[in-house]
């Protein structure tokens, strides 16, 4: 059996556990080309004008897939459904539909994962009903599941420590922080265009979406309590988790870094709340809101980037002929 | 200012007429000596330029609406604000709202009825409590009773009035009684008031003569699905039921605070059954519920269907893909509008026109068919 994995909006949030599961169960997956040129104007040709360019870049990846499964004899196409977490957690409601969007678009055989934790209770459910329809047994399922769990964590604790040792090195670069939801940031031609730009500039980055609360497991009993975390200092009623999971990297390194960079997509939901009150809440820290669509010219990008990285030099500067 | 005596000015948001119930349930808990309702100024340009002006840019527009009427109500000098929560990004927009309405310097208390999700009612009444330390519990929960009721009539009455107004033999009669309806349920103070002045109306409009039921077959009807919000507010979507009727078509709408509150999640499930040949899971707010509709009015037999939305609403946006399906499958028309800061009128009317016109068309063009159909048959 073959599957594809289309990369983009919900695989970022757990791709190494998505990848990893299907292949502890022994599964070929095949993932869909990078996001380019090509796959941008597939998506925008099969999707509405007005939806958020993360998702049509998600269709075009699916579209990707369709035309390969003939070739490559890909027998189902995995869109993961999320929609409900832990803690009352919510999730954009795209995330809900596009599954049932794809499947009334396009004409393939689709496989998803409904990770509702109101329906199924916890993840591990979730994961048993995807392998009862793959046909496999509940303990091949268990197994593969708490593996590519570990896999998961062990991906996300590398990565922590690295960004905290990042953090603690004193070094003379600027240091900024990055705020974009995973699915945006690591996007190809969406946040690895720009962090490429920034990277030119010799900034140190720093991700938001990289933080403690990120790298916790799903709780496994519902009555186990999670602490508020930092979070909590910017916005108290914030219940998307993708967007709490970057507000809580907001919050405990806002005193490390010497500007913000918001990433977003037009016209993202969530974005144009929970980064206009972020930005409104920590009116100290210079900002920046990118807001990315489908007419970009890297032009207008770089002159905004460079001249808001001067701004940050020219403040780091001053401060420190006034403390010096 | 009159409104100095007052030690608490109580504002809320506007949507559709459901003023009338809020200002019911809001005078009756709370004291009359030291509190000041105000209804918010009807809808305007004016509203939504406060709105936009000073609300993210691709926010969707409801919220927009809201700070609109909360800057109207703050000028008029209202010093407590009180907002809903619901799904979607409804459930974000109490925290923002209050941060920019602070960073614009007004000093105000904000309530909000709904928290993560889940309404606490005793965490509500203590927070009225505050406003009003002589409310009881039980006086609190009555009254809400009261309101939720006369809100319940209010949606009976109004949808009476959408599926007759264009089959009057004098029109305007329905519009009078209805303005004098809304003025009387105001100030209700009991639930046995509330029946008694709630027959006579119901009553009066019943009595109110139709055109002959074969006219009436004539007329086109389409049905109205999509947002809640400018479905309900009739001002967001330029008056789009008006409109429909003035050309001549009766309207159906489903969406009502009576149905969002107590029949939605009743049907839930129901609705995804029924849609299960293009939908497996909700969609979201009222995504599933737009979907489960349009094949149900397409069964129905309506001619077309209007589906509404404000600009930037997900939910809505996730329904369209299946809605486009359903309308292939089905043979029915569906035109999508979206609504957004800018509408003129003029384009609204042309797009409706040509739509009523086309409905029309394909309606005769049906009836030829059947005769053709029966004349082969007799030859």
């Amino acid at each position: 059996m073959k599957i594809g994995i289309p990369r983009g909006l919900g695989i970022y949030e757990y791709p190494i556990l998505f990848v990893n599961f299907f292949k502890y169960l022994g599964i070929e997956v095949v993932m869909s080309d990078k996001s380019n040129n090509k796959i941008l104007k597939d998506g925008i040709d099969n999707s509405l004008i007005e939806s958020c360019l993360a998702s049509k870049i998600f269709i075009g990846h699916v579209a990707n897939l369709v035309k390969r499964s003939k070739e490559e004899k890909i027998d189902y196409i995995f869109i993961p459904r999320l929609c409900t977490f832990e803690n009352n957690q919510t999730i954009c409601v795209k995330f809900f539909a596009i599954y049932d969007i794809c499947k009334n678009i396009f004409n393939a055989k689709f496989l998803t994962l409904n990770l509702d934790y109101e329906k199924n209770k916890t993840e591990l459910n979730a994961f048993l009903k995807l392998g009862k329809k793959l046909g496999k047994s509940k303990p091949q399922v268990i197994k593969a599941y708490l593996k590519a769990r570990k896999m998961q964590k062990i991906y996300d604790k590398k990565k922590y420590i690295e960004q905290t040792e990042k953090i603690l090195l004193n070094d003379k670069k600027l240091k900024v922080l990055i705020v974009a939801h995973p699915y945006v940031l690591y996007d190809e031609i969406l946040g690895k265009r720009i962090i490429k730009i920034l990277e030119d500039n010799n900034v140190e980055l720093i991700y938001a979406n990289i933080n403690s609360l990120t790298m916790q497991n799903p709780k496994i009993f519902k009555w186990i309590r999670t602490k508020d975390s930092e979070y909590i200092n910017i916005s108290k009623s914030i219940f998307w988790k993708s967007s709490r999971n970057i507000l809580n990297g907001v919050g405990t390194n806002i005193n490390n870094v010497d500007g913000i960079i918001y990433i977003s997509v037009f016209p993202c939901g969530t974005d144009s709340l929970v980064n206009e009150l972020t930005i409104r809440k920590t009116k100290n820290i210079p900002s920046l809101n990118l807001v990315l669509d489908e007419q970009d010219a890297d032009v207008g990008i770089n002159t905004r980037i460079e001249s808001f990285i001067d701004i940050l030099e020219m403040n780091k500067n001053k401060n420190m002929r006034i403390s010096g | 200012m009159q409104n100095k005596k007052y030690k608490y000015r109580v504002s809320f948001p506007h949507i559709g007429n459901y003023y009338v119930p809020i200002y019911n349930w809001f005078s009756n808990i709370l004291d009359k000596n030291t509190t000041k309702i105000i209804i918010p100024k009807k809808m305007s340009k004016q509203t939504l330029e406060f709105g936009s002006n000073n609300s993210p840019d691709f926010i969707c527009l409801p919220f927009k609406y809201n700070v609109g009427n909360f800057i109207e109500s703050l000028n008029q000098g209202a010093n407590v604000l009180v907002q809903a929560g619901g799904g979607c990004k409804y459930g974000y927009y109490a925290e923002l709202q209050e941060q920019i309405l602070k960073d614009m310097g007004y000093d105000f208390k904000y309530i909000t009825l709904v928290e993560k999700g889940k309404i606490k009612p005793f965490k509500i009444y203590k927070k009225f409590k505050e406003l009003n330390p002589n409310l009881t519990f039980f006086k609190f929960i009555y009254r809400f009773c009261v309101a939720a009721l006369i809100a319940y009539f209010l949606d009976k009455f109004e949808d009476y009035i959408r599926l007759n107004i264009s089959y009057e033999e004098k029109i305007g009669k329905f519009e009078v009684i209805h303005k004098i309806f809304l003025l009387k349920l105001r100030n209700i103070k009991s639930i046995s008031q509330l029946f008694k002045v709630k027959n006579k109306y119901m009553k009066k409009l019943k009595n109110i003569k139709l055109i002959s039921k074969e006219d009436r077959n004539e007329k086109i009807k389409i049905g109205i699905i999509g947002e809640l919000f400018t479905s309900m507010e009739q001002f967001s979507s330029n008056n789009i039921e008006k409109k429909l009727n003035k050309l001549g078509a009766a309207t159906k709408r489903y969406t009502t605070v009576t149905y969002l509150l107590v029949k939605k999640p009743l049907e839930m499930k129901r609705l995804i059954k029924k849609s299960k040949k293009y939908i497996e899971y909700e969609l979201g707010a009222d995504g599933t519920t737009s979907v489960a509709h349009a094949i149900e009015l397409a069964d129905n037999g309506y001619d077309g269907i209007i589906h509404i939305k404000p600009f930037g609403c997900t939910p809505e946006e996730n329904a369209i893909p299946i809605l486009q399906k359903i309308s292939k499958d089905k043979n029915i028309p569906i035109m999508y509008l979206t609504f957004d800061t800018q509408n003129s009128d003029t384009a609204l009317d042309t797009r409706l026109e040509a739509f009523y016109d086309m409905l029309v068309m394909n309606k005769e063009k049906k009836k030829v068919d059947v005769l053709d159909n029966k004349e082969a048959l007799d030859g």
